[in-house]
């Protein structure tokens, strides 16, 4: 085990280094460049000199090794644009993007398994059909559009909800307000989730449901709820807890998209701005930053495959 | 030495001495009206809190209420340069040597006092070659910064440089030397993004990367405590997600694009109002190709355009034809007599059958059997698209194969550096000055913005002349002799002006009627006050 282990760390690291070095060609051969050197308003003998400051000037092969020596001892290098560590930027931008993809999750969840359940226990219902063409609605609607449209209608019809940002003031904010400012975005980024958490859990229940135990539970003279939350949810949890884990990453990854519509100062647009500024170290730095969650949960799922299953061996 | 009249009329600087006194005076005879509040603003996304290396927007404007600058656009003009903490100026005779007072009952932010020191250490750190500046470029003909005493700095230029004072209000706010002296200041974050320390009406309150920036009113400005408590500068990257905040009551000002401003129209609480600037849409042939060195066939596509249609289609009418760089609000300098060319499709075919281009049988022109065909690049971002399709077609009619080269932004520009480009659409944002060389100098061609690579000695010569020119009279005439020769070379096919479109609300008074784009209102922000 303890081997095991060992040599998959070995392995992601590998991984990891394989993938920052891509990254790190992609980023270079992105036609463009840093935006502070591509602005129209500075002479190119301006960004010329400054990009001899980055350090730009030099062979790739010599910034990637410099880029990953720094990177060995903590470092990640500091932003393009602002000079601020790339680490105090990623850690302050996390808790957001926790907090955001947390509760859409959390959100998609309640509602993709309960009503992914009542739907497989009344197939063919009225009750299913419309589960299952909301799911439909739900996957194909456009995030952008629903997220424009939720704050046309709550925010600036109705009121309801404030339109954009975390808080009325980040400095002094009270927890019903950050609540209030978390429904709308958090509701609109659940629909991504929630559809496919309902059809897996419908699918997934409706199969254990015909199983033989489920009858011989029956037989037995279980209270049907009981036949359902004890024995057959179980089972059926199992495939959909699969379909879960594989959405965690984007609780550290972010949501582009419903981060910059609603102002929200998530990861996810983190990323997209780095991206289009050509930030180098933040690109590089978050790229890293989100591989090594990656590779450090799916090992995390796989040793826990071994605990829960003990036919599986490593 | 100058007369002072003579300096001011040399350097356009007339109302400003007097103006500063008006404001000091204003500030405090209105006590009865209304104190405090917030004035919410939408920003893009986060600025860096330093002038010196800032860039953008986002920056400019939060800078603009931290910082002061040497000189300021002034009210009225924004090509007339108003004292900021410089009380008033001095040039040499020989126009090298200028002097500037200082204000001497200035404070930093942390309570130590603004001197002469600071003014050196800002500049010398502009002219180092190791910053990270975009100012270095327009003051480069700075010599030396030397201090005469705490509240007298003396500037030594190579040779005269008429638009200087402009460059000095262009975004160049004053950092503190007892604060970055021995750091890099490029990456000084602590001070850049933390603890900016200026002069400026408010000072930093708080910041949060992507969420918002609050500045309170500084109770030791200058010029008297400002009327507002704080400005929040609200970093909303989405124009739609701004454009429902301004409705919602959630902004209180942002500057948005003609293409967004139909969410906003019809708000009792909101204003629209638009300010000249100096920003221009352009279509520029890169010269050095066979096809566009003859100035002919520059002129035919430009009379081939129906400019004032194509302004109708994208910004309602409100961008204006231009006839040349410098613009009708620039005064003293533009020369009225230099009109826009019409729209003339049959002098844009006879210009070009000039020059050999016939129409062959399909009805496309044609030299020695080769179709004229080029590429027109443009980036993917705001409005560009909508004028190329536009211009593709008008082009069409007239006979050109015109092949769209759309780009991500980033491409774009890097395509534009390389000067990697047949012919480019694109908009330049320029300084309230008549001097263009940055533009149209072949000193420009390939390191500047000079999109057109376009190289003409006599051209040059008239740049040169108007840079140097000491006195207003033989200034203005060089500029107005070089708007008639750049419309006739046409190097450029100039488009239109672009005023700046403000959102605001009605809740404020006291907010200059200024464009936004370069901050220069908010250098005013002492005066804005809250009415409800």
């Amino acid at each position: 085990m303890a081997s095991y282990v060992f040599r998959r760390l070995v392995h992601s690291g590998l991984v990891l280094l394989l993938l920052s070095a891509i990254t790190f060609l992609i980023i270079q051969i992105a036609p463009g460049g840093p935006s502070i050197l591509i602005n129209p308003d500075i002479s190119a003998e301006d960004a010329q000199r400054i990009r001899e400051n980055l350090g730009l000037t030099r062979p790739l092969p010599v910034q990637y090794v410099r880029w990953i020596s720094a990177l060995l001892r903590g470092d990640f290098g500091r932003s393009f644009i602002d000079g601020r560590p790339v680490t105090e930027v990623l850690f302050e931008r996390l808790p957001n993007t926790l907090v955001l993809s947390g509760a859409a999750l959390l959100l998609a969840v309640s509602i993709g398994l309960v009503s992914g359940t009542i739907a497989a226990t009344r197939i063919r219902s009225l009750i299913d059909h419309a589960v299952m063409l909301l799911s439909v609605v739900g996957v194909s609607l456009p995030l952008f559009w629903l997220a424009l449209m939720s704050i046309l209608i709550l925010s600036v019809k109705f009121r309801l909800f404030p339109a954009a940002g975390m808080s009325t003031s980040p400095t002094d904010a009270s927890v019903a307000d950050r609540i209030h400012h978390l429904i709308l975005p958090a509701t609109v980024l659940s629909t991504v989730y929630m559809p496919q958490i309902a059809r897996y859990m419908r699918s997934s229940m409706a199969q254990v449901l015909v199983q033989d135990y489920v009858r011989v539970a029956h037989a037995k003279g279980l209270h049907a709820r009981t036949v359902l939350t004890r024995h057959a949810m179980r089972n059926a949890l199992i495939p959909v807890l699969t379909v879960i884990g594989l959405m965690m990453p984007t609780l550290v990854g972010g949501a582009a998209i419903t981060e910059t519509i609603f102002a929200w100062p998530g990861m996810g647009r983190l990323a997209v701005d780095a991206a289009f500024r050509r930030d180098f170290p933040m690109i590089m730095g978050i790229t890293v930053f989100f591989s090594a969650v990656v590779l450090l949960s799916n090992l995390i799922v796989d040793l826990t495959y071994a605990w829960l299953d003990p036919r599986i061996r490593y | 030495m100058m007369t002072r009249r003579q300096v001011m009329q040399a350097t356009a600087a007339g109302a400003g001495v007097l103006l500063g006194d008006r404001i000091l005076m204003g500030a405090g005879s209105v006590a009865a009206q209304p104190k405090g509040g917030n004035l919410s603003i939408a920003i893009y996304s986060d600025p860096v809190m330093n002038p010196v290396i800032a860039q953008g927007k986002e920056s400019n404007w939060t800078n603009a209420f931290l910082f002061n600058m040497l000189v300021k656009p002034s009210e009225e003009n924004p090509a007339r340069m108003v004292p900021d903490l410089a009380r008033s100026w001095d040039i040499s005779s020989d126009g090298t040597v200028w002097t500037f007072h200082l204000r001497t009952n200035v404070k930093w932010h942390d309570g130590k006092p603004f001197t002469a020191e600071d003014v050196k250490f800002t500049f010398d750190r502009i002219l180092d070659s190791t910053t990270n500046t975009r100012l270095r470029s327009d003051l480069r003909p700075i010599q030396s910064i030397d201090v005469v005493n705490a509240g007298t700095v003396r500037f030594r230029l190579g040779k005269p440089y008429a638009p200087l004072l402009t460059f000095l209000g262009y975004t160049a706010g004053i950092v503190p030397k007892h604060l970055l002296d021995g750091k890099d200041i490029n990456t000084a974050a602590e001070f850049n993004t933390k603890k900016p320390i200026g002069t400026g009406a408010f000072r930093l309150r708080s910041y949060r990367s992507a969420s918002e920036v609050v500045v309170e009113a500084n109770p030791d400005y200058h010029l008297g405590r400002p009327h507002l408590d704080t400005v929040t500068l609200k970093i909303v990257p989405d124009v739609n997600a701004q454009i429902a905040l301004l409705n919602t009551g959630g902004l209180d000002l942002a500057m948005i694009e003609p293409f967004a401003l139909g969410g906003v129209k019809g708000n009792p609480n909101l204003d629209i109002v638009t300010f000249d600037q100096m920003t221009w849409w352009h279509i520029s042939p890169n010269t050095t190709v066979p096809l566009f060195a003859d100035k002919r066939v520059r002129q035919a596509l430009t009379h081939a355009l129906d400019r004032e249609a194509i302004s109708k289609n994208v910004s309602g009418g409100s961008w204006p034809v231009m006839a040349t760089p410098i613009p009708p609000f620039l005064k003293p300098w533009h020369n009225p007599a230099v009109q826009p060319y019409a729209y003339n499709p049959e002098k844009a075919a006879s210009l070009l059958r000039e020059v050999g281009w016939t129409k062959g049988s399909d009805g496309m022109l044609q030299k020695d059997g080769q179709p004229l065909k080029f590429k027109l690049l443009w980036g993917r971002i705001a409005g560009r698209q909508e004028i190329a399709v536009l211009v593709q077609q008008y082009w069409r009619d007239l006979g050109v194969d015109v092949e769209m080269e759309g780009l991500e932004w980033s491409a774009t520009i890097a395509r534009f550096v390389k000067r990697d480009y047949q012919i480019f659409l694109d908009r330049w944002v320029a300084p309230y000055e008549p001097d263009m060389t940055n533009y149209f100098s072949s000193s420009a061609a390939t390191t500047g913005k000079n999109s057109a690579v376009y190289r003409n000695p006599e051209i040059d010569r008239m740049l040169e002349a108007g840079r140097s020119a000491t006195d207003l009279e033989e200034r203005k005439k060089i500029y107005f002799k070089f708007q008639e020769a750049i419309h006739d070379e046409q190097p450029q096919i100039f488009l239109f002006w672009q005023p700046d479109t403000q959102v605001r609300s009605k809740a404020f008074s006291g907010i200059p009627r200024m464009a936004t784009g370069l901050g220069d209102p908010f250098y005013y922000a002492n005066e804005y006050r809250r009415l409800q």
